[in-house]
């Protein structure tokens, strides 16, 4: 299982500043258009008059980005050794490869496959360790205080616009790392999957404190948890990567509340 | 010197380009001391001198493999980039060794049946003229000229076979680099063919959001012998532009893609396509689009080369069938110049000599109401925006035109005519914007030398050019007359300087028929006759009218119906372009019928008698409301309804002055409280709902609906000066907070923004609020609603905390909740308690912002029924 994962460097490290025109590539604009910029489902002639104006929005908050730093992307991340044992991960000491250092305790489905993302990593009894990696992104404080500031300036549509770009930033910035570590482990561009707490394979957002404990993100992101466990600033988002090539989107419960 | 070799290679087969430079020397391990030092440490260009072996090695490799075309080592050679390195004084030196270096190592491979070619790389300056920005705009057009052309001057001494301007990411970039080459080629008296490649995203965009139709319109009939694509990406993204190209350009196409998109690995690129899958795509394209020219970009090794020479060689040369289509272009898209349906509509208003309103404008220059003004023109229907900025008053002439050009390229996707008999101010504007423009225009009045001037300008940066039928002796004024023009300017343009036929725009002149003179009574019909002969004398060409000229003299009225009408027959004539101001138009088929008899007796039979019966019949009708938006405001007598419109249309210039108006007018019945609260009730309010009811029905977008709201909040605040504060009337006081532990406060913003203009006061207490918090101003403050929002399952549990604690204090207080994990179901599960009491103030879901409206509002009259 995974035995073709090469061997990467084991423990957390930190990327401090990534460009925003790295992140371009990985900036999916119909999602931005149409989720983040509120076009929804627009059609034919309508699309395409809105792709145009928004095109042209784009271009010129990008320009403006070039001379006003409001996004300051960064990331965390990491490569453990992994185990799973019945419903949880367990992840060793990149040190002493025999020392668990974190557990992730996950759901299973009750019915159909009766899957839980912990059956993708070999099991402890049977003697092999595969590679689970960890990654946490973030657009900086200045996003949300930018929006707001334009909220409260009764400039509502360039509010709406500011979180939208920053929202899809922080999309991309996830994409953009997750790339780098399939290229370090010698992946496929559409092999694993990655897993944001909150969800339903992957729950507990609680579970960022153990993420937290595992890389640096309040000491060198300047990141923070809520009480629920939310991440601040708001434009960040934080995964599991699973690298098996089996793994899959699954929901736990379909008809669950 | 001409060698052309290349060139008729191509005509006969598929070549194959080298694969990475870049790359491969990084491979070689190269260390401080090969590159002459630790300060030129990574500075690839420099190894030509001070490590030629490697370079050597790199060529080489991909000759011993087959490759028809290898690459100089001079990607960077250009003395902006080299300034880097504090080299600028080595442009000539490096560039010449590269080249040389690259030609005797082609030469020790090449052999009669395959001849081995030498590509000079040119890549960008890193300096971008595109982004109107003192900062990062440190270079002028004129002096990239120079730098590109100094670089292409020593490559071409090196004896390239041809220069390749490769990786551009910045369409004006690339025109001062073709300009600059053609220079160089020009003073060397070398002439090679200039193939040219730009880089695109995987979205398909260039750096600034050029499209693949913007960059063939502006390429394409720029004088290049190759138009392709390289780096960035791997073949997969480059299919769509590609096979776009391949459908329209009549050029051979070059493709030369990265081995995959790279991805980063701790500061390092790596790319990630096998060398069978990059072969096999590119085969592909050679098929299915008729690409001629194929190799490698970032990443590609000798291997990836290896197998792409083995699968193409054998293809012949693609046998190109191309529609090919006549368009002006913006930075961003190209524009057909033959609309369906036609005409393609030139906004007329952006003129000093047509506009007075316009010649203050640029006077007082301010240049953002002129773009507002621009706006306007493309949103009343105009395809393209004529700018003329000459004045009597001064002769800022060039200046004022830059920066309008400047302006409006960056703010609108629209392309540009520019409007001047100066070729130093056509000129100008010409580099001034990355898109294809429309020259407008010339004429033969003072001979052949200034049309030339015109024409060889458009021909150098691929420009279009209006030609007006006139000459020595005056204005062509018979259909014969006006045709002679025309063939003369063919002559000249297109058969003796090889201007494409595309690029010719005749205006065949239009005059006033409200003259009485004889002369010119029979004047459109003698241009309607014109414009079908030029058709099909002249069917690749277009043609143009200035619409208007002929109805200049009559009343207001008549004009537009006039105007209308003869465009009507223009466009039956065969007209493809017209420059008039969209807004005045009215569609033929609701010109009533009287009006149209009237007018087109005019067109056709003038005579003294049916003009004085066109002029009475036109002084007894009132004026048809105009179609604009900005003109529509002014049509729209009562002020209230205005400001109504002005909230559903979000056109905002002017509220203030309509509000002070409003309020006057009412204050004397009522009072100026009274008024102001009439304002709000009646119009204010209700327009804010017509754009609810517009969203909810899917007609708008959110975005808009924001936009009204800034105008709602502009218009509130100004009535506050009228409202007396002891009696602010509010439709009801709503708390708002994004729950404990939840950061996510973009769905509590909009819900804020949507019931503040609506009339409710709300009491915003931001985010990750704690329960207790809530209930305690919700109780202090007797709230009339509680409004909760959570994006998470987990933080939606919060919800139900809340209840439970209003439920403890005997409150009533009705909660409304909104979030991504929350909906109809989980509201009703958290408004029972344990033994299935329900809350008495019961708890919402709501959809979206007006969703909560229509809950308040819901509520409000459940209370007054009480």
């Amino acid at each position: 299982m995974n035995d073709t994962l090469s061997e990467p460097i084991l423990g957390a490290r930190i990327i401090e500043h990534i460009e925003i025109g790295a992140l371009l590539p990985f900036l999916n604009r119909k999602a931005l258009y149409r989720i983040s910029w509120g076009a929804q489902k627009a059609r034919g002639e309508k699309w395409e008059k809105i792709q145009k104006e928004y095109d042209q929005r784009l271009e010129s908050m990008l320009q403006a980005l070039q001379t006003s730093a409001w996004l300051a992307p960064a990331a965390g991340f990491g490569h453990w050794q992994a185990n799973s044992e019945g419903n949880t991960i367990l992840l060793y000491d990149p040190l002493h490869s025999e020392k668990v250092i974190a557990r992730f305790s996950l759901p299973r489905q009750s019915q159909e496959e009766q899957l839980c993302l912990a059956d993708y990593l070999p099991a402890r009894s049977g003697g092999t360790k595969s590679i689970l990696s960890l990654q946490v992104v973030t657009m900086g404080r200045k996003a949300s205080e930018t929006a707001n500031a334009c909220f409260a300036s009764g400039n509502y549509a360039e509010g709406y616009f500011t979180h939208g770009l920053a929202v899809q930033f922080a999309e991309a910035a996830a994409e953009y790392v997750h790339a780098l570590i399939r290229n370090e482990l010698h992946l496929k561009s559409n092999e694993g999957r990655r897993y944001s707490w909150g969800y339903e394979p992957i729950p507990d957002l609680n579970q960022h404190r153990i993420l937290f404990d595992l890389i640096p993100a309040r000491e060198k992101l300047g990141m923070q948890l809520t009480s629920a466990g939310q991440l601040i600033p708001e434009q960040s988002t934080a995964a599991m990567l699973i690298h098996h090539p089996a793994a899959r989107y699954f929901r736990i419960d379909a008809d669950k509340e | 010197m001409k060698n052309h070799r290349y060139l008729e290679a191509l005509s006969e087969s598929i070549l194959v380009f080298d694969g990475a430079m870049g790359t491969s020397l990084q491979k070689m391990n190269l260390q401080p001391s090969d590159f002459g030092g630790e300060r030129f440490f990574g500075c690839n260009d420099i190894l030509c001198l001070t490590k030629p072996d490697a370079v050597e090695q790199v060529h080489q490799s991909f000759l011993e493999i087959g490759v028809d075309v290898i690459e100089t080592n001079t990607f960077r050679s250009n003395r902006i980039t080299l300034n880097e390195f504090g080299l600028c004084e080595k442009v000539q030196e490096l560039n010449l060794e590269a080249a040389r270096l690259a030609r005797r190592t082609a030469q020790r491979f090449g052999t009669p049946q395959q001849p081995r070619y030498v590509a000079g790389s040119i890549g960008p300056t890193g300096k971008i003229l595109s982004i109107d920005d003192a900062k990062t705009n440190l270079v002028s057009f004129a002096e990239l000229i120079d730098v590109f052309k100094e670089q292409a001057l020593a490559l071409l001494e090196g004896g390239v076979d041809l220069l390749l301007l490769e990786t551009q990411q910045d369409l004006l970039e690339v025109k001062a680099a073709i300009l600059g080459i053609r220079a160089a080629c020009q003073e060397s008296d070398i002439h090679v063919p200039l193939q040219v490649q730009t880089t695109m995203d995987a979205h398909h965009h260039m750096l600034f959001g050029s499209s693949i139709d913007a960059v063939a319109a502006v390429l394409e009939p720029m004088n290049i012998d190759v138009l392709g694509l390289n780096c960035s990406t791997g073949p997969d993204e480059m299919e769509a532009p590609i096979e776009f190209l391949g459908k329209t350009i009549s050029q051979p196409i070059s493709c030369l893609p990265n081995a995959g998109m790279p991805e980063m690995r701790d500061g390092v690129v790596v790319y990630p396509l096998s060398p069978a899958h990059f072969a096999a795509q590119l085969t592909d394209f050679v098929e299915k689009y008729g690409v001629s020219v194929v190799g490698g970009c970032c990443g590609t090794t000798p291997e990836h080369l290896h197998l792409l020479v083995q699968s193409v060689h054998a293809h012949p040369a693609p046998c190109k069938k191309t529609e090919r289509n006549a368009v002006l272009s913006s930075p961003l898209h190209a524009h057909k110049i033959r609309q369906s349906p036609p005409p393609f509509i030139i906004g007329e208003r952006l003129n000093t000599q047509g506009s007075r309103n316009f010649k203050n404008i640029v006077l007082a220059g301010n240049f953002t109401q002129a773009e507002t003004l621009a706006q306007n023109q493309v949103q009343s229907g105009a395809h393209g925006l004529d700018l003329c900025t000459a004045l009597t008053e001064n002769d800022l002439e060039k200046q004022n035109m830059v920066t309008l050009v400047r302006r409006i390229s960056h703010s609108l996707d629209t392309p540009l005519v520019i409007d001047t008999t100066n070729p130093d101010v056509m000129e100008a504007a010409l580099q001034a914007t990355p898109g294809r423009c429309l020259l407008n225009s010339t004429n033969f009045e003072s001979g052949d030398g200034k049309a030339r001037k015109v024409f060889e300008l458009a021909c150098k940066y691929g420009a279009a050019v209006l030609v007006l039928t006139i000459d020595e002796k005056g204005m062509a004024k018979s259909a014969g007359q006006k045709l002679a023009l025309v063939k003369r300017a063919y002559q000249l343009a297109v058969e003796e300087l090889g201007l494409l036929p595309e690029s010719l725009v005749f205006d065949p002149l239009t005059f006033s028929l409200a003259s009485g003179d004889l002369e010119t009574q029979d004047s459109a019909v003698q241009t309607l006759s014109a414009i079908r002969t030029i058709k099909q004398k002249f069917p690749n060409c277009h043609t143009s009218l200035g619409i208007s000229n002929v109805s200049y003299g009559f009343s207001k009225q008549a004009r537009k119906i006039l105007n209308s009408v003869f465009l009507y027959h223009a466009l039956q004539a065969g007209l493809d372009m017209a420059i008039l101001n969209a807004a005045d138009l009215i569609p033929y088929p609701e010109i009533p019928g009287e009006e149209k008899r009237k007018a087109e007796q005019l067109i056709f039979h003038n005579s003294t008698q049916v003009l004085a019966d066109f002029i009475d019949f036109f002084a007894e009708k009132k004026e048809i409301p105009p179609q604009s938006r900005t003109e529509a405001s002014s049509s729209i007598i009562d002020p209230g309804e205005r400001i109504r419109w002005r909230i559903t249309t979000r056109v905002r210039e002017g509220l203030e002055e309509d509000i002070t108006t409003f309020i006057q007018a009412e204050s004397e019945k009522k009072g100026p409280h009274q008024a102001a609260l009439a304002l709000l009730n009646g119009y204010l309010l209700p327009a804010m709902k017509d754009v609810g009811e517009q969203f909810g029905t899917g007609e708008i977008i959110l975005p808009f609906v924001l936009q009204s709201s800034e105008i709602m909040r502009a218009a509130t605040e100004k009535l506050q000066e009228y409202i007396q504060k002891q009696d602010q009337d509010t439709l009801g006081s709503v708390l708002l907070a994004t729950v404990y532990g939840d950061v996510h406060d973009i769905g509590k913003n909009l819900v804020k923004t949507i019931l503040e203009n609506n009339g409710y006061a709300v009491i915003d207490l931001g985010k990750q609020v704690p329960t207790d918090e809530i209930i305690e101003v919700a109780l202090r403050e007797k709230v009339d609603a509680i409004g909760l929002s959570a994006l998470l399952v987990n933080t939606s549990q919060q919800m139900s905390l809340v209840v439970e604690q209003l439920c403890d204090k005997r409150s009533s207080i009705p909660v409304l909740i909104g979030g991504a994990a929350v909906n109809e179901t989980f509201a009703h599960k958290i408004a029972k308690d344990e033994q299935g009491a329900v809350y008495p103030g019961g708890v919402f879901y709501c959809r979206d912002a007006f969703d909560a409206l229509t809950v308040l509002e819901t509520l409000k009259s459940r209370q007054k029924g009480l």
